[in-house]
């Protein structure tokens, strides 16, 4: 392999490092008007009356409309159907709000200023209905229904099963427990979502050209058109640079249908940017679950039966089924073999904002649950951390393994490959755990109370259902690359040349990948569930494969020699034993097109240097990886310090090690905000306590720690790149690692850590309750 | 949130119950209020100018006075609103007479919603306790004004 597994520097970074980057709050598009939207105040309420003239009447503004502009606006669609859901899907500018921040008018004005300015000259009287914001309160007989037509607030009520776990939890010599209180997160990319759109009336039909800060411009483009009733040939949804967006811009929202809708009725393009305090109350959340779980274990410390009652909070819609919870309760087993297991998981509707997948999706609460119970498990029989995960790991030889679990599409969950045991020893290796263990023991002697955490999990990546590449030979000897994909930051640009280059055995500077526009290529579905590297990264090996065997055709007729002779190198096409026999891939692209105009084509292939794949993988490919941490704790003030930090990944077939690690570094800082800063608040009447950065605390690079970084490539049998996913797996032990770690350091207390974020105040809480530091037992 | 407090004045329990129910005092007291009209017996429109935290806004307030037992305690109900949020309050307010003085009692439920809530919370509660105080110490100290005279 000359480019494929190569660490090759990113070829967009230039470009943004100098601020040449084109996001959609820099496209300049004349006489582009600004929209600005009112949001409602209230957790759940009716609008009696509203009143819009004033707005209306400010110089600048073009139009102003409320909910009776509304009254034929369809429901969003329902994209993941499930048989345990019951479906409220949110729709634009309703009478009835549900969740504070939730649209109530929209403004288009000359520019945000004008628009802002008569936002408040909007009045609304609302009538407050009853709210309900939090899990605890949302499970009552006698809740206040976040949806007065609903008969309860549960949206899906669930079991996942192996074997039976309630039967064999009986016999199990030791059992353990531990609950967990995870809080919610907001997804937080630095450009926050925008639109604009713009119609075009003199063409023979109405034609819409959108360009937005997406991951999915191929579903942005089919529910516009479903929504809008136009078809989707006429309209075209485009991504240009989109400044991160962690799952917060695959969902579509009633911002991105009201904006196109108004471009329409003022017949001039609109654009919407999202600030800071829109995105904490209107863009998707996640992360909220509650579990109360148990396990049961053998003498010698072997998994007999794991049970797990689990509560989600929804919000108020589902913008993106019940993904979360179901990938939660069919990854707790996780790494490990898990003979018998129950999980009954209740998703329920409150008045907040909606949940969807966020970087992760509900595995790092899946990897909180059993690496957490091990825990407590190994403790109880003195057996060391990491020597208890080594004897319930699922070994080498016994992949493909079936869990016994039904996968979030209703097949059987078969993880393909792995080498957990192996991602283990790395990560201890790396992490110098014994040593650690070691020091953990004079520190305590002098006073120090430092803790070490130890998680094992997993992810599916690389989900169906399909992507697509077109691969092209220019005649200027280029490689031009069109793929379904969206990038927001993940470099595909140089991941997929790479591929390209490694079929053509050229350099990637020859290869150019566009990406991020329906008008590239027919279909795709999105950037999402770590799925480019494996679906799009096999498509666009499929087509650069088929284009090459389909050069090297034209050569081998047009040289009067065999296939097998020939080769391709460098941008030429070449007899190996006489390679002054040659035609560069420029000459063939032109040969393809035939001699000139008029003349009779001389190939027995088809016209044209330009083939398209499409690539549906038959199952997700399973990614491993193992994160130790080492945290100081002061028994004082509680603050967490964060001493080292070491992760192993198993990405599969890595196709840019410079690429992964740097997803993976990003991984990590996302679930360290999540582990210990993190948390969207809401007051138990639905009114959102953190909507700037002043009260939701990020890490910065002060509080990310270095990280020691390693990887084990267990290729994946699925695809021929033997690739799986990266985006997401650094967040996912990142809090199990941390609350164990931060449990360990204060052993002395013999507190449980039950929250994340795990936060100063809340182990003061704890510390207190509990008794005088027990006598230092290691 | 819960709102509780005790503000004890040099007074009869007449005095206070008066100054309670006297539309000038509760507008000299009300913080930041511009303007305080009567609706109709018990039931005022207010005006008031404040800022909580980052945020300064212009409110226009309902205040209410019901299930009154004189002289000893009503219930306020207060509701305002603006750009920025919305505050609604729910007190019962008790006076109890200990010669020479009377202590003002009030326990209540305070909720705020909107801007307001999202961008100052860490420090609402405190800036709520403050203002209910503040209220009826200035109550207080209207009724010390007027017994002087």
């Amino acid at each position: 392999m000359n480019y494929i597994g190569k660490e090759i520097k990113r070829k967009i970074d230039p470009r943004l490092i100098r601020g040449d980057g084109r996001y959609i709050a820099d496209l300049n598009i004349p006489g582009t008007l600004s929209a600005a939207f009112l949001r409602s105040p209230h957790a759940h309420a009716r609008i009696k009356e509203i009143n819009l003239e004033q707005a209306r009447k400010l110089s600048g503004v073009t139009a102003v409309f409320g909910p009776g502009d509304g009254k034929d606006f369809p429901f969003l669609p329902v994209l993941f159907p499930h048989p345990k859901l019951v479906p409220v899907t949110q729709r634009p500018l309703d009478f009835i709000v549900h969740h504070v921040g939730e649209p109530v008018a929209m403004v288009i004005a000359e520019n945000r200023y004008i628009a802002e300015d008569a936002l408040d000259l909007i009045t609304v009287e609302y009538e407050q209905l009853p709210a309900v914001a939090h899990l605890d309160d949302a499970i009552k007989e006698d809740a206040p229904l976040a949806h007065q037509q609903l008969e309860s607030n549960i949206a899906a009520h669930f079991q996942q099963s192996i074997g039976d776990a309630k039967e064999a939890m009986k016999d199990a010599p030791i059992v353990v427990n531990h609950r967990f209180k995870i809080g919610r997160v907001s997804c937080l990319p630095i450009e926050t979502r925008g639109l604009l759109a713009k119609w075009d009336f003199k063409g023979p039909e109405p034609e819409l050209e959108v360009y937005a800060a997406t991951q999915s411009q191929h579903e942005m483009r089919s529910i516009l058109s479903k929504l809008l009733k136009t078809p989707e040939h006429n309209i075209r949804v485009a991504a240009p640079d989109v400044g991160g967006a962690f799952g917060a811009k695959a969902i579509f929202y009633v911002e991105d249908f009201l904006v196109v809708w108004a471009a329409k009725q003022v017949k001039a393009p609109v654009r919407w940017i999202e600030d800071r305090m829109e995105h904490m109350m209107s863009c998707i959340h996640e992360r909220e679950q509650y579990h109360e779980a148990t396990l049961g274990v053998s003498e010698d410390g072997k998994i007999i039966a794991v049970i797990d009652k689990m509560l989600a909070n929804n919000g108020a819609y589902v913008p993106w089924g019940i993904i979360v919870p179901i990938m939660t309760s069919t990854l707790i087993p996780g790494p490990y073999k898990v003979p018998n297991y129950f999980c009954d998981a209740k998703v329920l509707y409150t008045n907040t904002v909606p949940m969807a997948p966020f970087r992760g999706a509900g595995r790092p609460q899946a990897a909180l649950i059993l690496n957490r119970l091990l825990d407590q498990a190994a403790a109880k029989l003195n057996i060391d951390p990491v020597e208890i995960r080594r004897r319930n790991l699922i070994q080498e030889n016994e992949f493909p393994y079936r869990t016994g679990l039904l996968s979030r599409d209703g097949s059987p969950q078969i993880y393909d490959s792995g080498d957990y045991p192996k991602v283990l020893d790395e990560a201890v290796k790396l992490s110098d755990y014994y040593e650690w263990r070691k020091k953990q023991k004079e520190y305590r002697q002098n006073g120090k109370y430092i803790g070490i955490g130890v998680a094992t999990a997993i992810e599916n990546t690389g989900f169906g259902s399909f992507e697509g590449a077109t691969v092209r030979i220019e005649e200027t000897g280029e490689i031009t690359v069109l793929t379904s994909a969206a990038t927001q930051g993940q470099g595909h640009e140089t991941t997929f040349a790479q591929i390209a280059a490694e079929v053509f055995d050229m350099p990637i500077e020859k290869v150019t990948v566009r990406e991020g526009d329906t008008k590239l290529i027919t279909y795709g579905t999105g950037t999402f569930a770590s799925r480019m590297g494996v679906i799009v990264g096999t498509s666009v090996f499929k087509a650069a494969e088929k284009i090459k065997e389909k050069a090297l055709q034209i050569a081998g007729e047009k040289f009067n020699v065999k296939r097998e002779e020939l080769q391709v190198k460098n941008g030429y096409v070449f007899k190996t034993d006489e390679p002054a026999i040659r035609i560069s891939l420029g000459e063939l692209a032109h040969e393809a097109k035939g001699i000139f105009p008029g003349t009779t084509y001389p190939y027995n292939v088809q016209p044209g240097l330009e083939v398209t794949e499409y690539f549906a993988p038959k199952a997700a490919s399973i990614t491993g990886m193992t994160d130790i941490a080492v945290v100081e704790v002061d028994p004082d003030s509680c603050a967490i310090k964060v001493l080292e930090y070491t992760s192993i990944h198993d990405n599969g077939k890595l196709l840019n090690p410079l690429v992964v690690k740097g997803q993976v570094h990003g991984g990590i800082s996302n679930g360290i905000g999540n582990a210990l800063y993190e948390e969207i608040v809401y007051d138990n009447q639905g009114q959102l306590l953190t909507s700037t950065l002043m009260d939701y605390l990020v890490p910065s690079s002060c509080e990310v720690p270095e990280m020691k970084i390693g990887h084990v490539e267990t290729p994946s049998p699925l695809n021929p790149l033997g690739a799986k996913g990266a985006g997401e797996s650094g967040t996912i032990p990142v809090p199990a690692v941390i609350q164990s770690a931060v449990e360990d350091a204060l052993r002395a207390w013999n507190i449980k850590v039950e929250n994340i974020p795990v936060k100063p105040a809340h182990l003061k809480d704890l510390m207190r309750k509990a008794k005088e530091p027990a006598e230092i037992i290691l | 949130m819960n709102v509780k407090g005790e503000v004890i004045v040099d007074a009869t329990q007449e005095e206070v119950w008066n100054a309670l129910n006297d539309p000038e005092v509760l507008k000299s007291a009300t913080p930041g209020c511009k303007v305080l009209t009567e609706v109709e017996k018990d039931s005022y429109k207010a005006e008031i100018a404040l800022g909580i935290a980052a945020v300064r806004g212009e409110y226009e307030a309902e205040i209410k006075i019901l299930d009154k037992v004189a002289p000893n305690q009503y219930r306020l109900i207060m509701k305002a609103d603006s750009k920025m949020g919305f505050i609604e309050g729910n007190a019962v307010v008790e006076l109890d007479f200990n010669e020479p003085k009377t202590t003002i009692r009030y326990n209540g439920e305070a909720q705020v919603g909107g801007l307001i809530a999202g961008v100052g919370q860490r420090i609402l509660s405190g800036i709520a306790k403050m203002i209910v105080k503040d209220f009826f110490k200035k109550i207080a100290k209207e009724i010390s004004t007027r017994t002087a005279i």
